[in-house]
């Protein structure tokens, strides 16, 4: 059986596929067009491309109401059921707070009170309003803004990993700057991928046609009086999360366990039962 | 706002106001289609061939204010239940004659295999649609000539070339730059596109896979510089306001030795009238540096990557005044004048270009590029990419990969241009 590997850059991060098939060349071109999905929906989700489709939506939809692409309407209303089924902890109307805590194109620093005020009430999926009929979105307020850092990279790996299987692959791993993984089948000779998990998590998860996402405080942080201040934001009270170190979540889909690591992230290790409850199939791990 | 931060922004609206005058028209395009479209129903567009490229044509016609899919059309029925996901409402067919008699469809857009579009364009034309031809129009001068000639013959139909390089912001704002003279001399351009990339196309089954291979063979295929450098050559064309007279090329299969015959690696020299010459490589081996285009002048050179430009000057090239406060860039060891698209209306909303904003367009080529079809449908103007450019475009791929495919130079006359 011949092994491909591919990679790619984007969405700040790399991606790298992994293959298993008879056929070299169709399994490059496979891969090839997996990652070109992964590039397409990059550049229509950016957060910060002034011509993707999000910061269209973004500059106009307090404005007016915006039509947008059948599969990002989808998207939006997925996180929207997401948001409150996890009871807004996982939230992508978070650009508002991500900019007062100069996430945004900068290393980050101490916002004031004021100022995490004034972007707390700029956030909440509460603002989002879908019209099915015209498939446009509007924003009830002025000054929200969807950013989909914590769920893009888990979707365009499963929009990816669907295309690996609409071209016939049956093994394949795919992962997004190691955080995001999703699987199609198993490697030669073993009944599952083994994802070995850094510190602050231990052990090893078996994936097999499915996925996993780890969000942990660490990574982009600055500190303030030996105090450490992370990129993930409680998008409920608009501080950086500070209880757990890291959280894993498995499931079938590859965008849902992102939303469900950073919610898990947030929440602690007590919302583990509601977690299991609430997503039948998916299962977490937090380390504090 | 200090003082000095006022007058500089006086001075900059100053210095845009009198750019503004020189590039005004092409400049607010981009920015007043977004406005003038909603006002009329969207254009009812069916898309004929739903392959990869399809799937931006799609995406970006899903968000238009001016248009709308109301047909799809292919042969292979997984890729229709697939494009279905993204314009739901279309009726769908793998036949592109039921598309081009449908009541419910005003416009096509022909984006099959280069060497399938002439029947269809034909079929279009007759039956009374308009029609957006993606580029190159063909693989055969004879059948680029006999696309170009029937729209031609049917002035009451829009037809757009799809040179979406025409429609990009940058692009456009850079063409009426360079017509002020700010090159001087023209020398020399250097062009490239590099992906490390197979370009083989997967499939789930091997029937499916010959289809979707086509440009690589020969048989099907104008290869790289017809399916890539045809929109390099289409820029230079229109930049220059010029055509070439010969080409000579060379082309190699490094790396992906699958059973192509068409090459991953190609290099041409175009020639123009006056000496100058157009050097187009691309490799699908290594992906360094990606695209650009070069135009290098006396006074100055224009670096063109796909949504950004630079201007870097000659020592001894004259002030032209607002470069001094001008965003710059290092380009390796060189200062680049960063050329910013949409300044006229980030002016009116009170920004300074390129300091304030990204230098980036807002609205994609290929999102401009459908808006201003439609608008030119809905309002009878010419569209931007006319049957012309469209057809020499075509005409410069062609000679330039029976360049590559020989080795030889080979003499481009001037006729061959003309569709009289």
């Amino acid at each position: 059986m011949n092994c491909v590997q591919l990679s790619t850059h984007t969405m700040a991060t790399r991606f790298e596929l992994v293959l298993y098939g008879n056929n070299r060349s169709r399994l490059r071109a496979a891969g090839e067009e997996a990652l070109g999905e992964i590039e397409r929906l990059a550049a229509q989700l950016s957060f910060y491309a002034p011509d993707s489709e999000i910061h269209h939506l973004n500059t106009h939809a307090a404005i007016t109401p915006v039509r947008v692409n059948p599969r990002l309407f989808s998207l939006l209303k997925s996180c929207a059921e997401l948001t409150k089924k996890t009871d807004g902890t996982f939230d992508v109307t978070i650009g508002p707070l991500m900019r007062a805590w100069r996430f945004v194109n900068e290393k980050g620093a101490l916002p004031t009170e004021e100022e995490i005020a004034q972007a707390l009430s700029q956030t909440g999926m509460k603002h989002v309003l879908f019209d099915e009929e015209t498939c446009s979105v509007q924003f009830d307020h002025p000054g929200i803004e969807i950013e989909l850092g914590g769920y893009g990279k888990g979707y365009a790996i499963e929009r990816a990993l669907e295309s690996l299987r609409e071209n016939g692959v049956t093994n394949a791993l795919l992962h997004g700057g190691t955080s995001s993984i999703a699987t199609i089948g198993s490697p030669p000779n073993d009944a599952h991928w083994k994802i070995a998990l850094h510190p602050p998590l231990a052990g090893t998860m078996n994936l097999k046609n499915d996925a996993m996402s780890v969000s942990a405080v660490h990574g982009k942080s600055f500190i303030v009086d030996g105090r450490v201040y992370g990129h993930v934001l409680n998008p409920k009270n608009g501080w950086p999360v500070n209880g757990a170190q890291a959280a894993v979540v498995q499931g079938i889909s590859a965008s849902v366990c992102e939303a469900l690591s950073t919610a898990l992230l947030v929440k602690g290790a007590d919302w583990l039962p509601q977690l299991a409850e609430y997503f039948p199939g998916y299962v977490g791990l937090v380390a504090s | 706002m200090n003082d000095d931060t006022a007058i500089r922004r006086d001075f900059l609206k100053g210095a845009a106001a009198s750019l503004l005058v020189m590039f005004s028209e092409d400049d607010l395009l981009a920015a007043s289609l977004r406005q003038t479209t909603p006002s009329t129903p969207p254009v009812k567009f069916g898309l004929i061939g739903v392959g990869q490229w399809s799937k931006e044509i799609l995406a970006t016609i899903s968000r238009s204010q001016s248009a709308r899919i109301s047909a799809l059309c292919d042969p292979y029925q997984p890729a229709l239940k697939k494009a279905l996901e993204t314009a739901p409402n279309a009726m769908t067919t793998n036949d592109y004659r039921k598309v081009v008699e449908s009541p419910e469809v005003e416009a096509v857009i022909i984006a099959t295999p280069t060497h399938l579009h002439k029947d269809i364009v034909l079929a279009a034309l007759q039956a009374g649609k308009h029609v957006y031809c993606e580029a190159p129009f063909a693989h055969t001068i004879d059948d680029a000539k006999a696309i170009a000639s029937a729209a031609q013959a049917n002035p009451k139909l829009k037809f757009q070339a799809g040179l979406q390089g025409r429609s990009n912001a940058m692009y456009r704002h850079i063409s009426n730059f360079i017509r002020t003279g700010v090159l001087g001399s023209p020398a020399q351009v250097i062009s490239q596109w590099n992906k490390k990339l197979s370009w083989r196309r997967a499939a789930p089954t091997p029937e499916r896979e010959a289809e979707l291979n086509w440009h690589l063979s020969k048989q099907s295929s104008i290869g790289l510089p017809g399916e890539i450098g045809i929109h390099q050559f289409d820029l230079v064309n229109w930049y220059l306001k010029s055509l070439p007279i010969a080409v000579s090329g060379f082309g190699s299969t490094i790396n992906w030795k699958d059973g192509r015959d068409v090459p991953d690696t190609v290099q041409c020299v175009l020639e123009y009238p006056n000496n100058v010459r157009m050097m187009f490589t691309s490799t699908l081996v290594s992906s360094f540096s990606n695209s650009y285009t070069l135009f290098q002048g006396s006074n100055s050179s224009l670096m063109l990557r796909e949504k950004r430009g630079w201007m870097v000057k000659e020592a001894d090239s004259a002030l032209l005044g607002w470069e001094v406060y001008a965003r710059k860039e290092n380009l390796h060891d060189e200062t680049g004048i960063c050329m910013v698209a949409d300044a006229t209306k980030l002016l009116e909303e009170g920004k300074e270009p390129g300091k304030e904003s990204s230098m980036e367009t807002r609205q994609s080529a290929l999102s401009l590029a459908f808006d201003n079809f439609a608008q030119s449908i809905r309002e009878n103007t010419n569209p931007i990419g006319s049957v012309l450019d469209g057809y020499r475009a075509t005409v410069t791929a062609i000679k330039a990969h029976e360049a590559v495919m020989s080795g030889n130079k080979i003499a481009i006359p001037k006729s061959i241009f003309d569709l009289n």
